[in-house]
Formats: C-alpha cells, sequence, structure tokens
C-alpha cells in the first residue's frame, strides 16, 4: 500500500478569517489548542468529524481545508 | 506545557520514586534475610499495597508541586480538556504498557518454569516490569505529545 500525507491549510484560513486564533478556533470545534497546533503542523491527522467541525468553523468544505496526498 | 504533559511528568516522576523506594526497600528486606520462610509471600503483598498507598500520596504530592511550580513560571493556567487526541494518545500508551507487562510476566513465568528463580523473585520480577511498563508508556506518552505522530 503506498504511504499518503494529509496536509492542510488552517493557517491561511485563519488568516482569511480575520486572524482567528489557534485558541477561538478550538473553541469552535471543542478541541485543546494543542490538537489545534498539532493538526497544523501537521503532527497529527484529526478524525474525520473533527476534519468536518473545523472545515464548518471556516464555512467551507471539508476539501479546502484538508488535502491527502499519495506518494508513489 | 500543557495540563496532559504536566500529568505524564508527574506520573513519570512518581514512577520514578516508587520505582527506586520499592527497590531499596526490597534489598532492605533481602538484606536482613526477610525474604525467606512461609511469610515472604504475605510480606510481598502488603508491600505491594503500601506501595499503592504511597504511589497515590506520591502523585498527590508531585502533582501539587508541578501544578505550584508551572504557575509560578508561566504565570498562566490553561484548562484540562480531553479531546480525541488525548484519548488516542492514551490507547497507544495502555498498549504499551499491556504489551511490556506482558512480556515481562511471560519472561517471569519462563523463569519459575524453569526453576531458573525462587517464586518470591518472580512475584517481584511481575511488580517490577509493572513499574517498568507504565514508566515506558509514560514516555512514549509525552514523547508523542512533544512530537506528535
Amino acid at each position: 500500500m503506498n504511504k499518503g500525507q494529509i496536509s492542510n491549510n488552517i493557517r491561511r484560513l485563519r488568516f482569511d478569517h480575520d486572524e482567528m486564533t489557534q485558541k477561538e478556533l478550538a473553541e469552535k470545534t471543542g478541541v485543546s489548542r494543542q490538537t489545534i497546533v498539532a493538526i497544523e503542523k501537521a503532527k497529527y491527522s484529526p478524525s474525520l468529524e473533527l476534519a468536518f467541525q473545523i472545515a464548518h468553523a471556516f464555512g467551507r468544505p471539508v476539501q479546502d481545508v484538508f488535502s491527502y496526498e499519495i506518494f508513489e | 506545557m500543557s495540563q496532559q504533559e504536566k500529568s505524564v511528568i508527574v506520573s513519570l516522576i512518581t514512577s520514578l520514586i516508587l520505582f527506586v523506594f520499592f527497590a531499596f526497600y526490597m534489598f532492605g528486606l533481602h538484606e536482613q534475610g526477610r525474604l525467606v520462610g512461609p511469610d515472604v509471600y504475605s510480606l510481598i503483598g502488603k508491600s505491594f499495597f503500601l506501595l499503592i498507598g504511597g504511589g497515590i500520596a506520591v502523585s498527590i504530592v508531585v502533582q501539587i508541586l508541578v501544578t505550584i511550580i508551572h504557575a509560578i513560571v508561566t504565570k498562566g493556567y490553561e484548562p484540562m480538556l480531553n479531546d480525541e487526541r488525548d484519548k488516542l494518545y492514551s490507547l497507544k500508551c495502555m498498549q504499551i504498557i499491556l504489551l511490556i507487562f506482558s512480556v515481562g510476566f511471560m519472561a517471569s513465568m519462563a523463569l519459575l518454569a524453569l526453576e531458573m528463580v525462587a517464586p518470591h523473585i518472580v512475584f517481584l520480577l511481575i511488580i517490577f516490569s509493572m513499574f517498568i511498563a507504565n514508566f515506558i508508556g509514560d514516555l512514549v506518552k509525552l514523547f508523542l505529545y512533544r512530537g506528535g505522530m
């Protein structure tokens, strides 16, 4: 099976939303700020539910926030 | 440093203190020649429950100290929130603890089966493998929190 990596645009989307802080995003999605930091740095892959919640917080579809790249 | 990382550090310090204390205590009993005779199993059982009680007390003291020091250094307080990442890391930590403890238990049973050690040593080996499993599990959890995965 080919390995893949999840990347995200959270930093840019936060910037587009009046410099939304990590703490504000954490409060909107019901997780800790550390979890948002870890997701933003691509050190932790969120569950599908959390991914949808983050996308919902930005008012965007989930594919605008997260993308998946497969390494051949 | 998050509350979770602080809890892991408290657990690591507590495990280390108890491990050293228990090792010295058992070595003392061995030196006194009290680890022979029919009362040895009851003595190990009592020591184990003393250790559990001591563990709770040490954990509370270390938790208070770490919280005070952290609050003084960072001048802030972040509430404890247990989200999906914390649950996942706890599960991974538990998996490692169970794996290492199982290896320790199997090794102890193998030593007993091969009659390489006395039965009371097997009890001590099981207790020590529990300590080591807990310690390594906490180290892995701390690594996950610090470095991610």
